[in-house]
């Protein structure tokens, strides 16, 4: 039996904005594992990245809980949460705002270890030296500035500092989302190394269907603000169950000559989350939208092992949207 | 008049900065044939984006100089057009659609304002008139026309995009240069504006020069491909010959470092080490040398030159020079 992690229970943030309440991410649960990667996949909008801030305490939740080693960190104390953050930690999406631009590398990633005291200040230097070239940074950067680094540099030296603390779980959002595309593959390999080498957990938010195939164990699918669909990898691609699923795999351009998959085009955009109405929320953009699903919300149901969808009618044939 | 719009002739451009000299592009050539669209592809700080400006006169200066070459617009040079006349071409035969919609439209403005006063400016007609064929133009991208009366916030990101395709269309260009059109949208919006783009492209028979990073976009919309490097081609030929038959190493590369969706593999992907040299030090030989795995001593000495592979496919590549055409 694998050892859980992470729990997240029934984690729900609203935020208040004057028409109303945004439900950015209204009751989510999942498990995490020791060692896996769990791939978080959506458009903009879903509250991908307001769960990976919110399972850290980047900001604060509006119900539910975070079990992590048995306790809920989401009622600890700021003082414990801050020790318990050397084993969370994040890397972001932006090496070209996550790095203080007036700092030189080796003090950005030399910073979280003079603050936790987790190494003697004479060794410091030694420890940070180490680290680079463990993230594939050249020794010759330690007194360089962000803005002399490439951003492939830049984010290696991002994740650099998010393993400075020998973390045992990474919320990493959209890390590779600037990249291009001969860089996206370094840093997709390190990241992986890492995780072999360090015995990392990862909750990897992104957008890119084939990196999240790629780099992870189980994928979970948001849509505004809910899971539609979680299970595992390679499942999720054979066997998709949930109609908004469907139609985002099909949505995507394969880079091969002539392949012609049948494209589900849905109509207009992402509803907003203000004020959510009652009913399923794909319900409006789907094609098999029958009145119950503009009435009733659909319970997240597991229809065999590990793989939960959120939908009225998994299962049903006629599968395709009239074109 | 020959087959094509647009002829793009070993374009020089460099930026004179206070730390040095940017060399963005360095000999760009390639050609638009009407009716069909060219997939322009590379990484950033290949020069897809300045040889865009450059086609519609729009490069800044100071600290840009174009040194040398010829960009022949139905068979006349836009390097060598005035101001006005310029100004009269760009949104009436060529126009331009930004990677970023939420910046390219004016915020205080109402949309149909924004959109009519091209028209007018273009086609000589009044603000009635112009009105009525924004919201024509509206509805061909799927937007009810009366929203002409809404401001740029009021729409979300695809809709804003689908506005500027629209004022891009509105005075039926010849030439439509699209950088980046699709990047800052979701997938599922990104397959709306596909479709609806491929759908107009045989509707008015517009060439496309559709700049973007993502081979599986240019699979879909391309008939034509050119593979752009520190800031010239290394590769074109036709969509076929270069998704089923690369030849540039670095081409290969590319295709060989996107993760594949169909794959249930996750062992690591093939990676092009290192990183685009500095556009102020650029090396001698290939600008490819130094991340290429079959880099040869001539690589690094000599620049190669373009080489016709097949019909409609051209390498620029040590490997095949000289007949020593290696499979």
């Amino acid at each position: 039996m694998k050892e859980k992690l992470i729990e997240v229970k029934s984690l729900k943030k609203y935020f208040k904005v004057p028409s109303g309440e945004l439900h950015a991410v209204d009751d989510v649960s999942f498990d995490i594992y020791k060692g896996e990667t769990v791939g978080l996949v959506g458009e903009s909008g879903c509250g991908k990245s307001t769960i990976g801030r919110t399972i850290l305490r980047l900001i604060p939740h509006t119900a539910g809980e975070v079990i992590y080693k048995g306790e809920n960190i989401l009622a600890y104390s700021d003082e414990k949460m801050r020790t318990l953050r050397r084993e969370m930690q994040m890397i972001f999406q932006d090496p070209y705002s996550s790095l203080d631009s007036r700092k030189t590398i080796g003090q950005i990633i030399a910073e979280p270890l003079l603050i936790n005291k987790t190494v003697p200040k004479n060794q410091i230097n030694e420890v940070v030296l180490d680290l680079l070239s463990k993230g594939g940074v050249s020794r010759k950067l330690y007194n360089s500035y962000p803005h002399e680094l490439d951003g492939g540099r830049r984010q290696r030296v991002g994740i650099i500092r998010a393993l400075a603390l020998n973390p045992s779980f990474i919320v990493c959002d959209e890390p590779v989302s600037s990249l291009d595309v001969s860089i996206q593959a370094q840093i997709l390999n390190l990241l992986q190394e890492l995780q072999r080498n360090m015995n990392l957990t990862y909750l990897f938010i992104s957008h890119d269907l084939s990196v999240v195939r790629h780099i992870s164990d189980r994928i979970i699918v948001m849509y505004l603000g809910e899971i539609v669909e979680s299970c595992n990898a390679n499942e999720l691609f054979k066997n998709p169950l949930h109609p908004y699923t469907k139609a985002l795999l099909s949505a995507v351009p394969i880079a091969k000559y002539n392949q012609q998959r049948q494209r589900i085009i849905l109509k207009g955009d992402v509803p907003s989350p203000i004020n959510p109405k009652p009913g399923c929320r794909f319900a409006p953009r789907c094609w098999k939208a029958k009145d119950i699903c503009f009435n009733e919300c659909p319970c997240l149901k597991e229809y065999s092992d590990g793989h939960q969808a959120r939908c009225h009618f998994v299962g049903e044939a006629d599968d395709m949207p009239a074109t | 008049m020959s087959d094509n719009l647009l002829e793009i002739k070993d374009l020089h451009i460099e930026f004179r900065t206070f730390d040095g000299v940017v060399k963005a592009i360095n000999g760009m050539s390639f050609n638009v044939p009407r009716g069909k669209t060219i997939g322009l592809v590379g990484e950033t700080g290949a020069g897809k984006t300045t040889t865009a400006l450059a086609v519609m006169g729009l490069v800044p200066s100071p600290p840009g100089v174009i040194t040398s070459g010829q960009i022949l617009f139905e068979g006349e040079d836009v390097l060598k057009m005035s101001n006005l006349k310029l100004r009269n071409i760009r949104g009436d035969k060529i126009s331009m659609i930004f990677q970023n919609p939420m910046t390219s439209l004016n915020p205080v403005y109402r949309i149909g304002k924004q959109m009519s006063d091209v028209i007018m400016m273009h086609q000589n007609v009044d603000r009635k008139t112009a009105e009525q064929r924004a919201g024509d133009m509206l509805e061909i991208v799927g937007i009810r026309r009366e929203r002409l009366n809404n401001y740029p916030h009021e729409f979300s990101g695809g809709m804003k995009q689908r506005v500027c395709i629209a004022m891009g269309l509105s005075c039926n260009p010849q030439l439509l240069i699209a950088d980046e059109p699709t990047t800052a949208l979701d997938v599922t919006i990104q397959a709306q504006i596909l479709e609806l783009m491929k759908g107009l492209k045989e509707k008015y028979n517009t060439s496309t020069i559709f700049i973007t990073h993502a081979l599986g976009v240019v699979a879909e919309i391309a008939d034509y491909v050119v593979v752009a490097y520190a800031g010239m081609v290394i590769e074109q030929g036709s969509l076929k010959e270069i998704f089923t038959d690369p030849k540039h190493p670095y081409t290969k590369g590319l295709f060989a470092c996107l993760p594949d969706i169909d794959s249930e593999s996750s062992g690591a992907l093939k990676v092009i080490p290192g990183a685009m040299p500095d556009p102020m030090q650029l090396p001698v030989g290939c600008k490819f040398c130094k991340r290429c795995p079959e880099a040869m001593k001539i690589c690094y000495m000599k620049e190669p030159e373009d080489i016709e592979i097949a019909e409609e496919h051209k390498v620029r590549c040590h490997l095949y020079q000289m007949g020593s055409k290696k499979q």
